[in-house]
């Protein structure tokens, strides 16, 4: 039995030991349970690495109201018909056929931490030793004022994979020459850092694939700066010359009006027409995990940077979009990575494993044009006051060769295959 | 595997894997080729299987056990583990130009690597 620690001691030090969950876990009598909500990049790997690692001795429930996933990472490729629709689509099957991993698909609707116990929409309550919170972001339809959800069937955000991803590129595909995209990008902090960036390349590579050289694409910036800007901003002039416009705050003066219906975007600057508009709102945790207190004035989940152990409970790893990686971007390979250090910790806690430090990484690629692949990446350690700090990073260059950006787009779809593999097995 | 045979695969695949680097930038300065010794020394540093397994857990995210047909993330599973820290030690030093790689093996010290290596040879399936 691994030592317990201090914080851990002192945690439990007011409970009865009848009531300490450890005895007869490592008595073998009963199987260790572990609940995970979310079944994206977090909550499927996860899941799929505490069951196959934890020699029987965990029984994990995948708790995802949808039957099929598909990934937000490569949707932008979708746009620029890089990719269809079908091989961005994922199903739990394998999961849902590994021993000690049971997939349900409903709505997780309530967390009791004192029962330790989640509810499910359809009546269902799953008993917990630990649990993970992995739901991703919810959108803040009223952070873009006159954008709702109803709205969004009109100019869709896709920030989300599935539906609204079909609905822009419908959009998108039903534009003809000389009709223009508008693009609302959000603030920091928010899913995917180069994703509205790659989109705008993506989209722009549509419509010149079909000859509308008379179509624009605009994008009004709620931030100043974006992620591999110099990059992205190469590959426009290079390859869409006179098609991409970029507007920070400093021109557009801010966001005033969006009218999905008449197709306007109103800043202090101008009136935006678009027969297209993508609104991308600011983001915050999942709903759930704001019900369940496990957030803070951020509307993100403190966290432990040595595990991904929730601040606020012991009992709950939260990890993913949802979650305050320090240094790290929002990224389906951030929760991956943030997904194998909370599974380490969490058998750590159930059965007498080893834990090791935390070690997390990111690397985001993005598809600027035709075999043109740039990259950015980082290392993450648990910094000495407790945030999650990059160790080692890399960014592609400009200027590079047409063969290092071609290899670069081929290493994305070896991990993409890779990454997906290691999530649903 | 005989150790003759063992060291000919070795070799082999060293070469193998310096091909399929995506951006190798032989000789610049400050560069090498990592020498044999070097190899056999952080070889024989670890065997801690069950760290090099969580260690690895980071290179399953890009090196699938099972990678499609024109991509050009290497096979890293079954090797000996010579050949895992040869090229590592490779990207250590900047002689093989993978920026994604180097920013990995940055990040690790020889006993980390060793670890990983001996993790990735015990795998089979």
């Amino acid at each position: 039995m691994k030592p317990i620690s201090r914080r851990k001691f002192n945690a439990l030090a007011g409970l009865s030991t009848a009531t300490l969950f450890a005895p007869s876990i490592l008595l073998g009598q009963a199987k260790a349970k572990v609940v995970v909500i979310g079944g994206g990049a977090g909550g499927a790997t996860v899941a799929r690495y505490l069951a196959k690692d934890s020699g029987g001795q965990i029984e994990v429930t995948l708790i995802e109201n949808s039957k099929q996933y598909t990934t937000c990472f490569f949707s932008n490729l979708y746009m620029g018909d890089v990719r269809d629709f079908k091989s961005i689509t994922h199903s739990y099957d394998t999961l849902a056929a590994m021993d000690n991993l049971n997939v349900v698909h409903a709505m997780a609707t309530e967390i009791d931490r004192d029962a330790m116990t989640v509810s499910t929409a359809d009546g269902n309550t799953f008993p917990y030793d630990r649990l993970v919170v992995s739901p991703g972001i919810d959108l803040i339809w009223d952070s873009v004022p006159g954008y709702s959800e109803e709205a969004a069937q009109i100019a869709p955000h896709a920030w989300r994979g599935g539906p609204q991803t079909e609905l822009l590129k419908s959009k998108l595909d039903a534009l003809e020459n000389g009709q223009n995209i508008v693009m609302v990008a959000p603030p920091n902090p928010y899913r995917c850092p180069p994703g509205p960036y790659e989109r705008v390349s993506m989209m722009a590579h549509s419509l010149k694939s079909r000859g509308l050289k008379d179509s624009t694409i605009t994008i009004l910036d709620t931030k100043p700066k974006f992620s591999k800007q110099g990059l992205f901003t190469e590959g426009w002039e290079a390859n869409y010359s006179g098609m991409i416009e970029w507007l920070p705050p400093e021109i557009h003066g801010g966001i005033i009006a969006v009218d999905a219906k008449a197709g306007t975007v109103e800043t202090d600057l101008d009136t935006f027409e678009g027969d297209l508009l993508n609104i991308i709102p600011a983001q915050r945790a999942g709903g759930i995990a704001i019900y369940a207190g496990l957030t803070n004035e951020s509307g993100f989940c403190p966290i432990e940077a040595a595990s991904m152990r929730s601040s606020v409970d012991e009992n709950v790893f939260v990890i993913g979009d949802a979650s305050i990686a320090g240094a790290m971007p929002k990224s389906g390979f951030s929760a991956n990575s943030q997904a194998k250090v909370a599974a380490l910790n969490i058998r750590g806690d159930l059965t007498d494993s080893r834990v090791f430090p935390a070690k997390y990484s990111n690397t985001c690629w993005s598809l600027i044009s035709t075999d043109n692949g740039v990259k950015v990446g980082a290392r993450y350690e648990a910094g000495e006051e407790g945030k999650i700090v990059s160790t080692h990073k890399f960014i592609s260059q400009p200027g590079e060769d047409a063969d290092t950006r071609a290899d670069t787009y081929q290493e994305s779809i070896g991990w993409y295959d890779a990454m997906t593999t290691d999530m649903f097995g | 595997m005989s150790n003759v045979a063992k060291t000919l695969y070795f070799v082999l695949m060293s070469v193998s894997l310096g091909k399929l680097s995506a951006t190798a930038d032989a000789n610049a300065a400050g560069e090498r080729v990592a020498s044999a010794e070097e190899v056999l020394r952080v070889v024989r540093l670890s065997n801690d299987l069950a760290y090099g397994e969580y260690l690895a857990t980071e290179c399953i995210a890009c090196h699938s056990k099972d990678p499609g047909i024109d991509v050009n993330i290497p096979m890293i599973y079954g090797l000996p583990p010579e050949a895992i820290v040869w090229a590592m030690l490779e990207y250590g030093s900047g002689y093989r130009g993978n920026t994604t790689m180097r920013n990995v093996v940055d990040a690790l010290g020889d006993e980390d690597i060793s670890a990983i290596a001996q993790y990735l040879e015990s795998v089979t399936e």
